[in-house]
Order: C-alpha cells, then sequence, then structure tokens
C-alpha cells in the first residue's frame, strides 16, 4: 500500500491505495482492558471503528442471584477494579434504600472516606497511564507510587489492597483501625507531592499540550446523549456530579467544588481528574476532622450480625446468627435504584427483592458502558496514535463494562 | 355463614372456622407453633394472639371462630409486642444448640424468632437443664431443654394414630413430654411426632445428626410400600436419600405417612443387583440387550411368557408388554407382586404393591387378559422364554423353578435375591427412587413417581430397558397413549 501524507496534497485521481485493517486488541500491551477496536485507517487517519466489548464478562449479575444479599458485596470488588470501595458502598446502599435504613452517621463518614481515597486511587490511575501512552514515562511511576500509598491506606483500612469487600448490608464490615488518620495523612502527604510533580512535568508541557488538546473531543450535548457522567461528561462543560447533583451520606455536609473542562478533549479530561483529586483530598481533610463518634452498624439483627459474645451465650444471638448466614437478611418485595459518583461516572445498582434473603436481581449501571458508545465519535477522524491515548482517557474498566 | 374483616380484607367463611384458617385461606401470616392444621386445636402457645373487635384482650386465633362482623388485626402493635413477648419467654430457657440441633435451617422458633422477635437476651441466668436425649421409642429421641411444650405430638398420637402414648407431665417451666412408665412410643405413625415438632425437642433416629437440613434438596414422589401410595417428600443430599418426609395430600395421606414406608429407602442401599449377568458371569449392559435380542425371536415360536409386578409404574407395564408383543403377538403375562401383609384403618394397606390399579389399567387398554401366575410356572419347561419383571416375588421359590426350567429365562431384579440366582439374564433394575414414572393408588388416583437419585452403573428403569431392546430389535416403541396410562 502507498503512504499517504494526509495534510500535505490531495490524492491523486485514480492512485492504486486502498484502506487498511487493523486489530486493536482484544490483547494488546497498549489497550487498556480486554476490549476490540477493530481499526479502518486511511494512512495513518482513522476512517472507521468497531468498537468490540464483552471479553470480560463473567456473569456478574447472574452470580449475584446465588448468593445473600451480603454475599454480593465481593463481586462489586470485581467490578471497577481500580476503586472497588465506591462500588461496595453504592451496592449496598440500594439494598439498604430497598430495607427503608439509614447507617449512624459514623458509618455514612466512613463511606465517603473510602469512596474518595478510591477516587484519587482511580483518577492517578487515568491520568497516569495517560501521559504513559503519549511517552512520559516518569509521571506514570510517579501515580503508581502514589496510588501504592492509597492501596496501602486500603489494606489498612479493609484488609486486602484492591478485594477490598468493606462495606456491609446496614453498615461496614469493621469500624476504621486505631491511626488510620496518621496512615492517612502519611499517604496524603505522598499523593500532593506526586500531584505536583506530575503537574509540573505534565500540564504546561509543549508535548503533553499538544498531543492532548483539540484530541478526542466530544461536545456537550452528544456526551449527553450517549449517557457520558463523571470527568468525561464534566471535561465537556456540563456540570453533573451525583455527589452534587443526587447527594447522598453526607455528601451535603461537605465542602467541594466540581471542576468542568470547556472543550470535551483529553486535554479537558486530563485537568479535570486532575483538579478533582484535589477537591478529593479536601473533603478528606473535612472528614477527619468531622468524623463523630459511634457505632458504624445499625442496631438490627435482621440486618447485622450479633456480637459474637450473644451468638455463644445465648439462643437469641446464636438464631440470629444462623438465619443471618443461611437464610440472609430478609428485605422487602420491590426494587430500587441507588447510585453515587464513581470514578469514571455514575455507579448506579438496581435491585430486585422477592421478599427472600437473596437478591431476586441485581443490575449494575456502570459509568462507561455508556462513555464506551462515544468513543467511535472521538477517535474517528484523528489519528491511529491519537486512539490509545483518548481510549486512555475514559478510562473503561474490563471489570465494569462487561461483568 | 359469617362475614369478617381481616387486616382490612373480607372473607366469608363456613360456621366454625377458626379466625387462623381464615387468614390462611387469606393468604395472610399469623405465626403458631401449637396449632396444625391436620389436628385438633390446643390453643396452649400463644404464638397466634390477634386483636378483634369481640374482645378487650387479644385473642388466640387459632381457637377463636369466625364470627358475623368479627374485624380482625393481626399487624396492631399490641398483637406484635405479644409476639415479642411470648417468644422471648419461649426462648428463656431454650438451649444454645442450633449448631448441633437437627431442627436448625427448618426450624419453626429460629424463623419466628427472627420474623418477630429479634431482639437480644434479657435473661442473664441459667437456664433450666432437662434431659438432653431421652429415648422414646424405637424411632424418636427426645430433647426436653428444646421442647416448648407444644403439644402437637400428644395430639398426633391421639388423633391420627389412635393410640395414645404420649403425655405431658409436670408444669409449667419444668413440663416435658414423656412415654407413660413400662411403655414406649411405639406405634406405626411415631415418626410423624418428630414431623409436626415445631423444634427439635423430637428428633427421628433415621435421620439423627446425619446430614444437615439445608445441605438437602427434596424431590417429590410416592411411597411404594403398599398400595395407599403416600405422598412423600424424598431429601437427597449426595446422591443419596436421606429421609422420607410426608407431603401433605389432601385426598390420600392428608399430612402423615408410616414409620414403615419413612424408612423403606434402606433397603435399597444394599443386596443390591449391580451389573449385568449372563450365566451367572458379569457383562456388558450393551452385549445383554444384544444377547437377549438374538435369542427372543427364535424363543417365540415356543411362546414367551411375562411376568409382571405391580410396583412398576404404568410406563414400564406398557414398555415391557409393547416390546414383547412386537416379538410375539400371542405372549402370555401374569400378574406377580408381593405378598399381602399388616393392613389398619389409617393409611397402611395390606396390598403391598403400589401400583396394581394402574398395571390394570394399562394391561385393559392394551387390551390384555393376564393368565394366573400358577399356569405359566407350571408350563415354563414347554415356554421359548419366560421373563421376570422384579425380584421381590411372593412366589419367589415357585418362580426360581420356572426360571431354571424355561429355556430362555430373564429376570430384571433390584434385589439379589433366588430369581436373580435361577436367571441366565439379570438385569439391573431401577428403585422406586430412581425411577420417572405413574403409579395409581387404591383409590384410583394417579401420582408420579421421581427420580430423586442417580442409579449407579448399569442399573436402568424397566422402561429404558425394554424400549433399548425393541430398539434392537428393530421395533422402537411409540409414545405412551396418555388414555391408557402415564402421566398426564
Amino acid at each position: 500500500m502507498i503512504e499517504k501524507p494526509v495534510d500535505i496534497a490531495p490524492e491523486p485521481e485514480g492512485a492504486p491505495t486502498q484502506y487498511s485493517t487493523i486489530n486493536m486488541g482484544p490483547s494488546h500491551p497498549a489497550m487498556h482492558g480486554t476490549v476490540r477496536i477493530r481499526l479502518t485507517l486511511d494512512g495513518e487517519v482513522v476512517k472507521d471503528a468497531d468498537i468490540e466489548i464483552g471479553f470480560l464478562h463473567r456473569g456478574f449479575e447472574k452470580m449475584c442471584e446465588a448468593g445473600t444479599w451480603n454475599q454480593v458485596v465481593p463481586y462489586t470488588d470485581r467490578l471497577n477494579y481500580v476503586s472497588p470501595l465506591i462500588n461496595n458502598v453504592g451496592y449496598v446502599g440500594a439494598v439498604e434504600k430497598l430495607l427503608g435504613i439509614e447507617v449512624p452517621l459514623r458509618c455514612q463518614y466512613i463511606r465517603v472516606f473510602c469512596s474518595e481515597i478510591a477516587r484519587i486511587a482511580d483518577h492517578l490511575t487515568a491520568v497516569g497511564a495517560q501521559a504513559l501512552e503519549i511517552g512520559a514515562y516518569t509521571p506514570f511511576l510517579w501515580a503508581m507510587q502514589a496510588r501504592e500509598e492509597l492501596y496501602f491506606l486500603m489494606e489498612f483500612i479493609t484488609g486486602a489492597r484492591v478485594t477490598t469487600c468493606y462495606t456491609r448490608v446496614g453498615g461496614l464490615r469493621w469500624d476504621l483501625p486505631e491511626g488510620w488518620q496518621d496512615k492517612y495523612l502519611a499517604a496524603e502527604k505522598v499523593v500532593e507531592a506526586r500531584v505536583v510533580d506530575m503537574e509540573a512535568l505534565l500540564t504546561r508541557n509543549r508535548i503533553f499540550i499538544d498531543r492532548m488538546a483539540d484530541v478526542g473531543v466530544i461536545g456537550p450535548q452528544d456526551a449527553v446523549a450517549y449517557g457520558f457522567t463523571g470527568p468525561c461528561l464534566r471535561a465537556t462543560g456540563v456540570d453533573y456530579d451525583v455527589r452534587k447533583n443526587l447527594p447522598y451520606l453526607v455528601y451535603d455536609r461537605l465542602d467541594f467544588d466540581v471542576p468542568i473542562g470547556t472543550k470535551g478533549d483529553n486535554l479537558d479530561r486530563y485537568l479535570v481528574r486532575m483538579e478533582e483529586i484535589r477537591q478529593s483530598i479536601r473533603i478528606c481533610r473535612q472528614i477527619l476532622t468531622d468524623i463523630p463518634e459511634g457505632p458504624v452498624n445499625v442496631d438490627d439483627w435482621r440486618v447485622v450480625l450479633p456480637p459474637k459474645e450473644q451468638v455463644y451465650n445465648t439462643i437469641e444471638g446464636m438464631i440470629a446468627h444462623f438465619e443471618l448466614i443461611m437464610k440472609g437478611t430478609p428485605v422487602p418485595k420491590g426494587e430500587a435504584y441507588f447510585a453515587v459518583e464513581g470514578g469514571n461516572g455514575e455507579v448506579g445498582f438496581y435491585v430486585v427483592s422477592d421478599g427472600s434473603g437473596f437478591p431476586y436481581r441485581v443490575h449494575c449501571r456502570p459509568p462507561c458502558f455508556a462513555i464506551m458508545q462515544g468513543l467511535k465519535d472521538m477517535i474517528v477522524g484523528g489519528m491511529l496514535a491519537d486512539v490509545i491515548p483518548t481510549f486512555d482517557g475514559i478510562n473503561m474498566i474490563g471489570g465494569e463494562i462487561d461483568r | 355463614m359469617p362475614t369478617l374483616t381481616i387486616d382490612g380484607r373480607e372473607i366469608t367463611v363456613e360456621p366454625g372456622t377458626r379466625i387462623i384458617e381464615a387468614a390462611d385461606r387469606l393468604g395472610i401470616d399469623i405465626p403458631r407453633f401449637c396449632y396444625h392444621p391436620g389436628l385438633p386445636v390446643a390453643g396452649n402457645c400463644r404464638m397466634c394472639l390477634v386483636d378483634t373487635n369481640r374482645s378487650p384482650k387479644p385473642v388466640a386465633s387459632c381457637w377463636d371462630p369466625c364470627q358475623d362482623g368479627h374485624v380482625v388485626v393481626t399487624n396492631s402493635p399490641r398483637v406484635l409486642e405479644a409476639r415479642r413477648s411470648v417468644l422471648e419467654y419461649i426462648l428463656l430457657n431454650h438451649p444454645v444448640d442450633c449448631p448441633i440441633c437437627d431442627q436448625a435451617g427448618e426450624c419453626e422458633l429460629q424463623d419466628l424468632y427472627f420474623a418477630h422477635d429479634h431482639q437480644p437476651s434479657r435473661h442473664p441466668f441459667h437456664k433450666h437443664h432437662k434431659d438432653k436425649a431421652r429415648v422414646l421409642g424405637p424411632q424418636i429421641i427426645y430433647d426436653a431443654e428444646r421442647c416448648i411444650n407444644c403439644t402437637r405430638c400428644i395430639r398426633v398420637c391421639e388423633e391420627v394414630a389412635k393410640a395414645p402414648q404420649l403425655v405431658q407431665v409436670q408444669r409449667g417451666e419444668r413440663a416435658y413430654i414423656d412415654v407413660f412408665p413400662g411403655t414406649q412410643l411405639d406405634h406405626p405413625y411415631s415418626m410423624c411426632t418428630a414431623d409436626v415438632c415445631p423444634v427439635g425437642a423430637l428428633t427421628t433416629r433415621d435421620f439423627r445428626f446425619k446430614c444437615r437440613a439445608w445441605l438437602t434438596h427434596g424431590i417429590d414422589t410416592v411411597c411404594g410400600e403398599c398400595s395407599r401410595g403416600c405422598g412423600i417428600r424424598a431429601d437427597v443430599y449426595r446422591n443419596a436419600v436421606q429421609r422420607l418426609v410426608p407431603r401433605h395430600n389432601p385426598d390420600v395421606n392428608q399430612y402423615w405417612a408410616c414409620d414403615a414406608g419413612r424408612l423403606a429407602y434402606h433397603r435399597f442401599k444394599t443386596g443390591r443387583v449391580s451389573a449385568v449377568r449372563i450365566g451367572g458371569a458379569a457383562a456388558d449392559y450393551a452385549k445383554g440387550v444384544r444377547e437377549v435380542a438374538d435369542a427372543l425371536p427364535g424363543a417365540a415360536a415356543r411362546g414367551i411368557a411375562v411376568v409382571l409386578t405391580p410396583w412398576m409404574t404404568c410406563e414400564d407395564v406398557w414398555a415391557v408388554v409393547s416390546m414383547v408383543r412386537s416379538v410375539e403377538p400371542a405372549a402370555r403375562f401374569a400378574v406377580g407382586g408381593a405378598a399381602p401383609g399388616a393392613s389398619d384403618e389409617i393409611l397402611i394397606r395390606a396390598d403391598k404393591n403400589p401400583n396394581r390399579a394402574g398395571l390394570a389399567k394399562v394391561l385393559e387398554g392394551l387390551g390384555v387378559t393376564p393368565v394366573a401366575l400358577d399356569e405359566i410356572v407350571s408350563r415354563a419347561p414347554s415356554l421359548g422364554a419366560l421373563v421376570v419383571c422384579g425380584a421381590e416375588q411372593a412366589k419367589a421359590d415357585a418362580l426360581a423353578g420356572a426360571l431354571a426350567a424355561a429355556p430362555l429365562s430373564i429376570v430384571l431384579a433390584v434385589l439379589e435375591g433366588p430369581l436373580s440366582a435361577a436367571a441366565r439374564f439379570v438385569f439391573p433394575s431401577a428403585s422406586p427412587y430412581e425411577t420417572d414414572g405413574t403409579w395409581v393408588n387404591e383409590q384410583g388416583v394417579r401420582q408420579r413417581v421421581r427420580r430423586a437419585i442417580e442409579p449407579a452403573g448399569d442399573v436402568r428403569g424397566v422402561a429404558t430397558w425394554a424400549s433399548d431392546l425393541a430398539a434392537r430389535l428393530g421395533m422402537p416403541l411409540p409414545a405412551l397413549d396418555p388414555a391408557i396410562g402415564g402421566n398426564p
């Protein structure tokens, strides 16, 4: 095939050229997540893109029907596995909405705190990898270093770096461990320092801006039409954040700003995420001072396991424990939808109960499923080399999109 | 016909209907321990209290008859508080036994506590201690600590088995259930006391410490121990029947089943014919079918006789008769079966064969007039072939002699015995828990038998064997005409 310089001269009449087709993914070192993009190229210009998802389908929603309501929580870790705590919070929020219970204030603060550190980890991954795709290797390593500190913190709180499984219907697995404030502040110090470093290397970097600005553009109307949420939507200038628009837990008591972009290009998405990291830190700082003392679980043995000394020594505790483990929390018949602001946008859980201790149906609304619909618009007409950074900018997570 | 309102829903019932029955009909759940729809009302547990407009205090809905203009409320704060108090009282002396209790997982006390009480204990003192494993009879062991004294078991003995063997002794929190001195709980329906027990106080020796209730899955089938055909549920774990429990069937057995029927599954655990045998040597199933298919047409010239047994399903009978008649249209059929046994006026019938009525119906539908069993026995040496379906025969010795005398002898046997020793071809056959099909009981009730466990090795149902043979003979069987028998 004759290489065709697109910017220099129009193609001569009758030149013996043809489009070429290449497969990106599903298994490709540059693809983040198992997804296949079948590209039709005119030289290096993307003429068409056929995006195929579904390679990571595990039957998450069907699996959820096999266990009790609480046994679904570990599955939610595997949705967006970069910010699993947000998924934990979102799922139990839906079940609690159906149960009609409100968890104690301390639990609400802890859930928000966990969501925000998970959000920082998510955004660090997205911007670090995006920089990596266009040759900036150092910021990626810095982002990973900062994320690692947050993973240490999550491990300290939940017992696991990624498979956190921290929330329970009606509360949490346990309260925050002793000394969590110091651990958080140590992690925050590293994150703040690395964010400053990354901004110094990237935000005013000519090469970076040339590669990012006006690349992967999508307008606000298209974004809304596709169902975009999260940083990708805010980058187009639409001011929508579940934490502000449909406040849940204690977000309405916390002071934070929602950054928005103007053009909806890669650079805007990068800038929005960097600012959201700072805003999340701001939220965590408020929680550090505002968090009240008190229980983290609701006081109801039909929902939360009784304390062990009651289980081993009284028949009442023993029965409650047995029924909760064997038959599950009885959730009233009905359906509920509950959404939280995830790393990539609105993570919604739609749950249906037939009145038993086992879910009748659990559906997850993953943000990147809607965003992936717009990927074609964002890459067609652009250069082949921009496909990867744009794809990275929407931060598709295979575990979440395919479920 | 009184018309009353329960929780705002109106219902008209026959005079004398209790409130709890009317509520059950409306699908309104009133918790209960001592009330059982198959037993007379005792009204002692106080769990079913409801508010009515006819009484200043809550009343026991299992006892109070419906009256015209009654307004019943089953979920007022006072009723909910009463339930809570009753449960707290019942649990005062209840042992912390769930991990070692056979009832855990199907315990009414567990479920009702969780649904209606769900609060911590306020009882800081030691609990009463009573007998933990009192042997009441050959099948039943009693744990007095777990007992909530609902007296359902006493009423089962008195009203269902007509054998008043149990009694409540002592009073108040010291009360417990016992047999009279020098006697034991040994009537033929004693295991029903464990079924109705809402807690784990009465347990059967058969199921005690054998398997956790939640591990089993139940298969609804029919008991084959007599011609009554009581509905039973086979609880299966790891491809083995762990217990049989009666299944509610208002037309046949109400809520009950006899001990003999419930222990019958043990018979099919040992002494099974497990492999095909030809002339005493173990053989492949396919080889057995092939050799029989090769020999049968030659034997047809001298006549083929078949002994059917009334425990075969309608489908089995139909398949065997159709297959044999496709080889020899004038084949003779006789009806064997297990010997008659004990009977009573309740559920146990003398005819120990579950499908005599169904077998007769299928033979009639196929236009077969059975001959006497003795006629076949006496003619055996002159026959071409003798096929006996089922080794449990009242006239086993005579049939064994006939099999030895017949030139081609075939037995389909579940258990080893004189017949499987005498026949040249022995095919392992499925037990009633390993087969699907239809039985018709003595009342003419057509019921479905379901396969609860997968048979091992070369064990096949009779119908499967007959259709394999027919296929080998090149005469595949048509579908069973539902008008003759078989599942609706």
